[in-house]
């Protein structure tokens, strides 16, 4: 689809961040052209899809854009068949190339590769639909208030406060046919990584529970959040798989990122790509990690941790 | 010819291998340097097929063959040849059974060994001798229908954890005065039979190694494996066609282990700018690593493939002879080629050389493998 | 649109979408060719997708749980011939069938279409059984193209409930419990009617293959089916069936100026805290 020919772009506001992330980077490439709608559904998420579908068949964009959360992932991939339309998934980039149309780039292969694909026959009410991970795209300065898009221009779509008019039915909270029994909050709920902008994050190279305890404590003392790579998850140590930074985790963007015992596994530093300063404590010399970060050292992780701790008291 | 693995073989190793690497490999270097034995790890043998993978599926084995039984002492020596130790210590003890065993022995014994529930032993070498076995002096006296045994065996491996040892007893002479022997049952807790010392060994930790007691042992007379007075064909037989398969398993695990990790470290370890795999003499190491360990697995599988057609010669006395020589060779070359890695025990070669030694003595040391294989050679060419 | 309540029996039938991918652990062999902007990843041996193990290992759990001999577990894939051992496996996992689609029709499919694919065959196998699989279950993302897509665009072919990202999943009298994991909370769902279901990693830990899988395996069915024995649009599959089409694939970009932080870890610990000071934090 040639970017020029999208006259309407749909986001999809679910309550994270992500959506105006979504709409600033929408803006970048699309400039003022296009019509910027924002579906906001963030305390009806049950409704999320039908509501998508209905607005979807009403607007007829040319283009959707979901943030790749645990819902963003499973509405997604649903309106691509339901619109019999290509679904661009947990894209790194979104970009017109030199023949004006419209691309998006997408990892494969845990971030190994990136590559970038098409879906040539998007037309209105057809839309290409995108899916971003939150914290991949930048907010923009002036964000302003979130909360109604204070100073934006997009038309707003609220699916909250109609459902809270009464204007639709909620019905019983449901995924299909299978019905909601239980919500509880989870230990550790996603936000800590986020927002962080200190974030101490802990690989395979700690070696030890003992040592990712001690990173756990340095995170918190420098007023940071704790992180962790796909390995040092899978050694059990404790850290959440929330704190996982990744393409299967999370994309981050803080100010000061600090790695400790992390090689440099393409799908670690696909999610670390969007921090300010990198800094990379590893033992080996030959980390890849290094060619992706701003400082480097080349010390015992532990003995670093150590020092910190010390210095700081 | 086909040298490869049939489908159903290649996953059987990659099956075991999986396991090895999941279940084995993150602890054997702890196993070996607290001299700790792993019975814990014997029940999930047993689960993974590994303990009873040649026995038939009417007592509880997987019913495949020795081809199969070498391929999982292989992939478990890759990480622990020392828990390899008590895997085929336990086959061997167990062939005696299977091979030779009554169908009421068989009924009663192997399907606990296949599960894992019952490790079992073979004990033959004493004190007074392992190389002269026509010499051994333990003896088994038979009044009515009771055995009982007097004597000490050592360097016995499983000696304090099998449930069922199958012992070789000097039982009577023949006319000529020669010594007969029988391999006797005895099972773990019958009065007077115990475990001796445990020996502190240079290698293959990871299983018991130690003496066995029998003092006024009493057996009933149906513990006997085989007939009376042919203790010794059972007990050279057993030893000769699945004691040096094992040991040439084991060492070729062994020898796996020092190629895959000389390889590992050329690639990663950098040396004037370059790494270490760049330069020809380490890649002159590594190339006779390589040939050592595709002989040594042709002689093996080889072998093993004539025993399940039905008849081997001294092909295990050739593979269990050139395989703990090239382990021991391979071992050395990759502490060589570690530098000051290789010596310290936060990385395994050292341990694959103590090993490797220590496989050389077992099941017939070098020079009776010789002995063996002279004497097939001069017959035969 | 309802199925009847399966109160009736207790025991369940589940199919299992299992993928053969190359090895993720050796994903660091994989290389892209610069001048064509492909991946080349020859020598990369296939496996069962670590999350498909997952999925059949939960599938098993809940068989031996509602009695394992009435129960069935079938496995479907959608794969070139050469990755039929991958089927072998998981019939030697403890799978009961297994089905595998091959036809060069089906290659370069995207999600879209390998999705339309697999629900096809999960119609045809429905039909020959007489019965609605009780459950479909599959990884939530593979390790290769990691979208999360083919669960729930398969249950949207289907017309079926689906739910991703379940890290817990039970029955008890024929209801199914699915445990959600999102940001910020863990949502329960229950239900008996035929759903689709992606699971997580972090579900259960597969069993190992066992020596004993692999005999009982060779006695169980795999079938192979091609384009022809499916009632299939073939306008809808493969590449031609893809409503997204790859452009060139590239090695991510991610070069930083790498500068020394200390000569020992204290100067290191200093270097570091004065980034950060630096940074206004």
């Amino acid at each position: 689809m040639k970017a020029e020919n999208v006259r309407k772009i749909l986001i999809f506001d679910q309550g994270d961040p992500v959506a105006i992330q979504l709409l600033a980077k929408a803006e970048e490439v699309f400039g003022d052209g296009p019509e910027y709608v924002v579906l906001r559904a963030r305390g009806t998420h049950n409704l999320a899809l039908t509501m998508m579908e209905e607005n979807i068949r009403g607007e007829e964009p040319e283009l959707v854009l979901i943030g790749a959360t645990a819902l963003g992932e499973e509405i997604a991939p649903a309106l691509g068949v339901r619109f019999e339309t290509g679904v661009a998934a947990h894209c790194v980039d979104i970009r017109v190339n030199e023949e004006g149309r419209l691309a998006y780039v997408i990892p494969a292969f845990g971030g190994r590769a990136v590559g970038e694909i098409f879906i040539p026959d998007a037309a209105a009410g057809r839309p290409a639909i995108a899916t971003v991970k939150p914290g991949m795209f930048p907010e923009p300065a002036d964000a302003g208030n979130c909360d109604d898009y204070a100073g934006q221009r997009c038309r707003i779509i609220d699916v909250d406060a109609m459902a809270a008019d009464g204007e639709i039915s909620h019905g019983s909270k449901a995924q299909g046919a299978f019905r909601m029994v239980e919500v509880s909050p989870r230990e550790h709920p996603a936000g800590n990584i986020a927002d962080a902008d200190i974030i101490v994050c802990g690989g395979y190279g700690l070696g030890s529970e003992e040592v990712w305890r001690k990173l756990e404590k340095l995170a918190e003392k420098l007023g940071g959040a704790a992180a962790c790579t796909r390995a040092a998850l899978d050694a059990g140590w404790g850290c959440a798989e929330e704190s996982m930074i990744g393409t299967s985790g999370r994309a981050v963007r803080p100010k000061v990122y600090i790695g400790f015992g992390i090689s440099g596994a393409a799908h670690h530093t696909c999610g670390i790509a969007g921090a300010d300063t990198i800094i990379s404590i590893n033992s080996d010399g030959d980390a890849e990690i290094f060619a992706a970060s701003d400082y480097k050292g080349v010390f015992d992780a532990e003995k670093v941790i150590d020092a910190l701790l010390r210095e700081i008291g | 010819m086909d040298f490869n693995f049939t489908e159903e073989q290649v996953m059987l190793r990659e099956a075991f291998a999986q396991f090895a690497k999941e279940e084995i490999a993150p602890y054997a270097a702890k196993w070996d340097e607290e001299d700790y034995v792993p019975m814990e790890i014997v029940p999930k043998l047993g689960e993974m097929g590994i303990m009873g993978v040649f026995v038939p599926e009417q007592y509880g084995g997987v019913g495949l063959g020795h081809v199969e039984r070498c391929i999982a002492l292989e992939e478990v020596a890759r990480y622990s040849a020392g828990l390899a130790m008590m895997v085929f210590t336990h086959h061997l003890g167990l062939a005696a059974i299977l091979d030779y065993g009554t169908e009421e022995q068989k009924q009663k014994w192997l399907p606990g060994m296949c599960d894992g529930s019952c490790v079992c032993g073979l004990a033959v070498t004493e004190p007074g001798g392992g190389s002269d076995v026509a010499g051994l002096k333990t003896v088994a006296e038979l009044e009515g229908d009771t055995w009982t045994i007097n004597g000490r065996k050592c360097f016995i491996t499983n000696s304090h954890c099998a449930g069922v040892t199958v012992v070789t007893c000097r039982t009577g002479e023949d006319e000529k005065g020669r010594p007969l022997m029988s391999t006797i049952a005895i099972e773990a807790g019958t009065e007077g039979f115990k475990p001796g010392r445990e020996e502190n060994k240079m290698g293959l930790k990871g299983s018991y190694t130690g003496e066995l007691i029998m003092d006024n042992v009493k057996v009933p007379v149906s513990n006997t494996v085989g007939e009376p007075g042919k203790g010794m064909a059972i007990t050279m037989k057993e030893l000769g066609e699945v004691g040096r398969a094992s040991m040439a398993a084991i060492e070729l695990g062994i020898l796996r282990a020092c190629l895959e990790d000389a390889v590992a470290f050329a690639k990663e370890r950098v040396l004037y700018g370059k790494p270490l795999s760049k330069l020809q003499a380490i890649q002159f190491n590594i190339a006779e690593i390589r040939c050592d360990y595709e002989a040594s697995r042709l002689m093996l599988y080889n072998a093993a493939a004539m025993k399940d057609a039905g008849k081997v010669g001294a092909e295990f006395s050739m593979a269990k002879y050139f395989t703990s020589e090239a382990a021991v060779r391979s071992a050395r070359r990759l502490i060589e080629i570690m530098g000051g890695y290789g010596f310290v025990n936060e990385y395994p070669a050292g341990r694959y050389l103590r090993d490797a030694i220590g496989c050389v003595p077992s099941c017939g040391t070098s020079e009776i493998q010789k002995m063996i294989v002279a004497g097939e050679t001069l017959k035969k060419f | 649109m309802h199925s009847p309540r399966r109160s009736h029996h207790l025991f369940m039938n589940i199919l299992v979408l299992v993928k053969p991918v190359p090895d993720p652990e050796r994903e660091k062999d994989i290389k892209v060719d610069v001048a064509s902007g492909r991946l080349i990843r020859e020598g990369i041996p296939m496996v069962i997708d670590p999350e498909s193990r997952n999925a059949l290992e939960a599938a098993l759990q809940l068989a031996e749980k509602s009695g394992r001999e009435q129960s069935a577990v079938a496995v479907l894939a959608m794969a070139p011939e050469q990755a039929r051992d991958k089927l072998t496996e998981a019939l030697a996992m403890g799978a009961d069938e297994a089905y595998m689609l091959s036809d060069r029709a089906f290659g370069g499919a995207d999600t879209f279409a390998t999705s339309y694919t697999l629900a096809q065959a999960v119609r045809k196998i429905e039909d020959e059984k007489g019965f609605v699989f009780d459950l479909v279950l599959a990884g939530t993302s593979s390790s290769d193209g990691g979208t999360s897509h083919v669960a729930v665009q398969t249950a949207e072919w289907l017309g079926r409930t689906h739910i991703s990202n379940v890290c817990s999943l039970d029955v008890n009298d024929g209801v199914v419990r699915a445990v959600k994991r999102s940001e910020e909370v863990m949502l329960s769902f229950e239900g008996e009617e035929p759903a689709v279901i992606g699971v997580t990693r972090d579900i259960n830990r597969p069993r190992f293959v066992t020596a004993m899988g692999i005999i009982k395996a060779r006695k169980r069915p795999l079938t192979l089916w091609s384009a022809d024995d499916l009632e299939i649009d073939t306008m809808r599959t493969g590449l031609v069936g893809s409503p997204t089409r790859p452009g060139r694939m590239f090695e991510p970009e991610q070069k930083r100026a790498g500068e020394t932080i200390g000569d020992t870890p204290e100067e290191a610990a200093a270097g570091i805290l004065r980034i950060i000071r630096k940074a206004g934090l």
